[in-house]
């Protein structure tokens, strides 16, 4: 995992949230820091919209439906080139997910952070492995804390690397190429 | 009494395989086509649910499915070509 930078108050932002994503509540010098207390409590809501994510079931228009099946049954048609998949660890052999869809839903997640938005995503799968690198570019709202932001956009992408896509993350590269004003 | 001789057709597993994958739990949609022994299954997964770990419960779905109905024996690959976000 790539560094992450410290809170204000000098503390290892990984480690609240680390203690967040356990369940463990803050220590004596994180209950009264502000820093550590956003910091915990923002990983809580992270961690709470993921697990609500995977548990809520879909409701999607018929015609939505349709849509999804029709660019299904388009891509097994056209199949998808070897170049354009990343490789899926499987006992019975390996399996295949397109690249587009895994950048897509990249930048989904980072899109629902405030005041982050995606503006591309490049994903490689360099190794014998299914490691992969991720490259984002991303826009910020002006005004908002880059190195956080950026650290919080970071740990996103491992998490759904592994807890969506089934595939490890070993590297994950942002660059802030533009900001808006609120 | 004389033999029976049973042929599925490719047709005919392409579609009982597809029907396997949609059962399984994140599957959205699913298509499957033959190649020789290999069948190729192209499914779409909702956000949320671990690709990696869908597409091994279709394969592993698929393959059982096929043996049990069609009594055909096949490699499957699976594709996850969408994710379907909400």
């Amino acid at each position: 995992m790539g560094e992450i930078a410290p809170l204000a108050c000098g503390r290892d932002a990984a480690v609240v949230w680390d203690r967040a994503e356990a369940g463990l509540p803050l220590d004596a010098h994180g209950r009264d820091c502000p820093h550590c207390s956003a910091a915990y409590a923002e990983a809580r809501q992270l961690d709470v919209a993921v697990h609500r994510m995977a548990e809520e079931p879909v409701q999607m228009p018929a015609q939505a439906v349709e849509a999804v099946l029709g660019r299904v049954l388009e891509t097994a048609r056209s199949r998808i080139r070897p170049e354009e998949a990343l490789r899926l660890d499987s006992p019975l052999g390996p399996n295949r997910l397109a690249r587009a869809a895994a950048a897509t839903a990249l930048r989904a997640l980072v899109d629902a952070m405030d005041g982050m938005r995606a503006r591309s995503c490049r994903i490689a799968q360099p190794g014998p492995d299914t490691a992969i690198d991720v490259a984002l570019t991303v826009v910020a709202r002006l005004g908002l804390d880059l190195a956080y932001a950026t650290a919080q956009v970071r740990r996103t992408v491992f998490a759904a690397g592994e807890q969506a896509l089934g595939l490890p993350v070993r590297r994950v590269d942002i660059e802030v190429v533009d900001l808006w004003e609120a | 009494m004389g033999g029976v001789t049973l042929h599925v057709a490719d047709a005919a597993v392409a579609s009982v395989a597809a029907a396997a994958a949609r059962r399984v739990p994140g599957v959205v949609g699913a298509r499957a086509a033959l190649a020789a022994e290999l069948v190729r299954v192209t499914i779409s997964v909702r956000l949320g649910d671990n690709c990696r770990d869908v597409a091994e419960a279709v394969q592993r779905g698929v393959t059982h499915t096929l043996a049990e109905l069609a009594g055909r024996t096949a490699l499957v690959e699976v594709t996850v070509a969408e994710l379907v976000l909400r």
